[in-house]
């Protein structure tokens, strides 16, 4: 025990000492998370459109007045004919235009049907599919105001729609939880990925294995302080979603506390196992991310509903760490679910630290032998 | 020339020795690109919802025939309560519930307009607006199709105009998302590799010892960084054109543009992105430092991109940093010549800016290695 409790010590000094490592260490999950908190949004801003006017009415000019003026597009340009209208997509700014037939206001009048014609730039499919539902939603805000439209019944069944857990619907509310995963879980694998690679490569690994230490003392040696460590991280990026971003915390901070450290020790886990199975720092740090990266962005849900995918990549996400903590990490600040709703997330993490750990320390007993 | 040859040639034997490495350049991002570009969507399919039908007639039943004959919707669970319903949210078992009021059926029969309501779990504030549009569209829909059959002919309906909107998608009316993501995810890849090559590279000779070895010889600074340069350049061009093949024989991406932009500014690119790495990495004092600092830059310049969310989407000060970053320019110049076609015309511009930006790294590479601090 001694034995351990010294190997520790040293390893924590280790990283005490190297300043602007550690800086590093807790500056950049800040950094990030301050950055990307604050500049992505899944709202549209200030897309740019270009207007084919043929009719130049004061309908129509009402119309273009109405969809400039909204936050999601700005009319940047006129074109004065359809062939106009390759030429701008090309060139890449414009990423929709909108045609109005000639005579617009006139055959408006007269009771006929008259045609918007709504072409985006489907190159980029999610921004043309935005696009198309918010000048959809002006121009028949427009019709509806002005009552020009009546169709053969305007009776509808209508509905009204309750949001749960997220009334205004923040996308920051959304987006913030699924930063803090990924950020935790790319940097605390970082951490360790390194530590046993350096020692291989350094040649200290020999000096390690000649001393009484046995091999899991090494291994949990390794993981221990980066385990505390990661805890100011923890604490850092939640503080900030709640002061920086207003994003609530209905649920408990215990359960929260409990989950995350779990949750970094599959990370600093994974990041170990890399670590034994490498022998060079280099080859540590490419494995650890190239193979860690975009999985966990794109398949913990962070940016992509899981929902919406393939089964099979459904599936598939089912071993990323951070999608099982990103549901937790959501429940607890959005929802205030406990562990009453959120047993099966935490047990699934509980046995992917117990996973990895195993299969590292017996990888690495077996490189000894 | 012939030094710099040699260097070349140790770079290579260096990579080409270690398994695990080749697999990381050459294997698991080909992996990485077949399965996750198919991951990438923001559509609704078949979006489980809870149903609780106060009603039960045959008008409601027709309702939620219409919510479930959409690919959006599927019925996962039915109850008689709301709370139950409401319970469903909170497990994260539905993305919503629909309640019918009870009457339904008689209140349209009257002339009525009945409401249903709607109870949508917001927690992604994307999907909820998604699922309650795409459910606007499903009533209306539905109500175009009955009401006609249960109401009295309307005969003084009179003559009014009304405006009619019609969408069309250019380039790729399907909306289809594979198709989007394949090019970005090549980008994301292939700068990920370049930068790690080129970022331990010089700053793991300084930790080993080997740096003072070069320092000695007579090698020229700019010789050893075009030593560490043309072999990593090498490596990832042969990834990315391993990539778009991919691209054209397993996800059929349209090719539309000429090639050659796309390959003379891949090659400019990646001259600026090694560049960039080989600076960092005579700054840094260890491989760990550097790998820090990359995995920062390199997630600033890839989520502030354009990559995985549009440009527009952010706000005005982060839509202009996309001059300073390089990855927003080479995944819009990818994009847009292969599934636009744009030419050099409409492109001179972005290559411009990163011929500028390949020079400033190149040269801030060679100035910054100091041959006598090692």
């Amino acid at each position: 025990m001694q034995l351990l409790s010294g190997f520790i010590i040293k390893e924590f000094r280790h990283i005490l000492r190297d300043r602007k490592t550690l800086l590093l260490l807790f500056g950049l999950p800040i950094a990030m998370l301050l950055i990307f908190g604050f500049a992505i949004r899944y709202e549209v801003n200030e897309a740019e459109v270009a207007i084919l006017d043929k009719s130049k009415d004061e309908i129509t000019q009402q119309i273009i007045r109405k969809i400039d003026a909204s936050s999601e597009m700005t009319v940047t340009r006129h074109l004065l004919s359809e062939s106009m209208i390759d030429e701008v997509f090309l060139s890449g700014d414009i990423k929709e235009v909108i045609v109005f037939e000639e005579d617009f206001m006139r055959s408006l009048e007269r009771g006929n049907v008259v045609t918007v014609e709504v072409i985006t730039d489907a190159s980029e499919p999610n921004m043309a599919g935005l696009l198309q539902q918010y000048t959809n939603k002006i121009i028949t805000s427009w019709d509806r105001e002005n009552d020009v439209r009546v169709v053969s019944s305007n009776r509808m069944v209508s509905s009204s729609a309750r949001m749960f857990f997220n009334p205004d619907l923040e996308s920051v509310n959304y987006f913030v939880p699924g930063l803090i995963a990924v950020i935790l879980m790319l940097v605390s694998t970082q951490m360790t990925s390194l530590s046993i690679a350096r020692e291989k490569e350094s040649g200290s690994m020999e000096v390690l294995l000649v001393s009484p230490l046995k091999p899991y003392h090494i291994i949990i040696g390794k993981v221990i302080p980066y385990f505390l460590l990661s805890l100011i991280n923890v604490y850092s990026v939640l503080l900030m979603a709640y002061f920086v971003f207003g994003v609530p915390f209905e649920g408990s901070i215990l359960f929260f506390t409990v989950i995350s450290l779990l949750f970094i020790f599959v990370a600093l886990a994974l990041g170990l196992l890399i670590s034994t199975r490498t022998e060079t720092q280099r080859t540590a740090i490419m494995l650890s991310m190239v193979i860690n990266m975009l999985p966990t962005i794109i398949l913990s849900g962070f940016v992509f509903p899981i929902d919406s995918m393939p089964w099979i990549l459904q599936l598939l996400s089912n071993v990323v760490p951070a999608k099982w903590y990103l549901i937790v990490v959501r429940g607890s600040m959005l929802v205030g679910s406990g562990l009453e709703y959120l047993w099966m997330e935490s047990a699934i993490l509980l046995g992917m630290t117990l996973f990895f750990v195993t299969v590292g320390i017996k990888n690495f007993n077996d490189r000894l032998e | 020339m012939r030094t710099i040859l040699f260097l070349v040639q140790k770079e290579f034997l260096q990579i080409f020795r270690d398994k695990i490495m080749l697999m990381v350049i050459f294997v698991i991002p080909m992996i990485q690109l077949i399965i996750l570009s198919h991951a990438a969507t923001f559509e609704l399919k078949k979006a489980p919802f809870h149903l609780v039908d106060f009603d039960q007639t045959v008008t409601s039943q027709r309702l939620v025939n219409t919510f479930t004959a959409t690919d959006v919707f599927d019925i996962r669970n039915a109850s008689s309560s709301t709370d139950r319903g409401i319970e469903d949210i909170l497990g994260n078992r539905v993305i919503m519930t629909i309640v019918i009021p009870e009457g339904f059926e008689k209140d349209l029969g009257l002339g009525g307009a009945p409401e249903i309501q709607l109870l949508i779990n917001a927690i992604n504030a994307n999907r909820a607006e998604l699922a309650r549009s795409y459910s606007e569209s499903v009533l209306a829909n539905f109500s175009r199709k009955i009401i006609p059959e249960i109401e009295y002919v309307n005969t003084s309906s009179k003559k009014t105009g009304r405006i009619q909107i019609i969408p069309s998608n250019r380039y790729n009316p399907e909306l289809d998302y594979i198709i989007y993501m394949v090019p970005g995810i090549i980008v994301v890849l292939t700068t990920l590799l370049g930068l790690l090559l080129s970022v331990l590279n010089i700053v793991r000779e300084k930790e080993i010892g080997t740096a003072e070895q070069m320092n000695v010889t007579p090698i020229k600074k700019y010789q050893f960084i075009a030593g560490k340069l043309i072999p990593a350049w090498v490596l990832v061009m042969t990834v990315i054109s391993i990539g778009f093949l991919v691209a054209l024989w397993v996800f059929d991406v349209p090719f539309r543009g000429n090639m050659s932009i796309v390959y003379f500014t891949a090659a400019v690119y990646l001259v600026g992105v090694l560049g960039l790495g080989l600076f960092i990495s005579t700054q840094a004092d260890t491989q760990q430092q550097s790998m820090h600092i990359i995995f920062f830059i390199f997630m600033v310049f890839m989520l502030l991109g354009g990559i995985f969310t549009p440009l527009e989407s952010m706000p005005l000060w982060a839509q202009k940093s996309t001059l300073v970053n390089p990855i927003a320019y080479f995944g819009q110049i990818v994009r847009m010549v292969l599934l636009k076609g744009s030419g050099w015309g409409d492109l001179y511009l972005h290559i411009f800016a990163l011929i500028v930006m390949a020079i400033i790294m190149v040269t801030a590479a060679v100035i910054s290695y100091d041959k006598r601090a090692g």
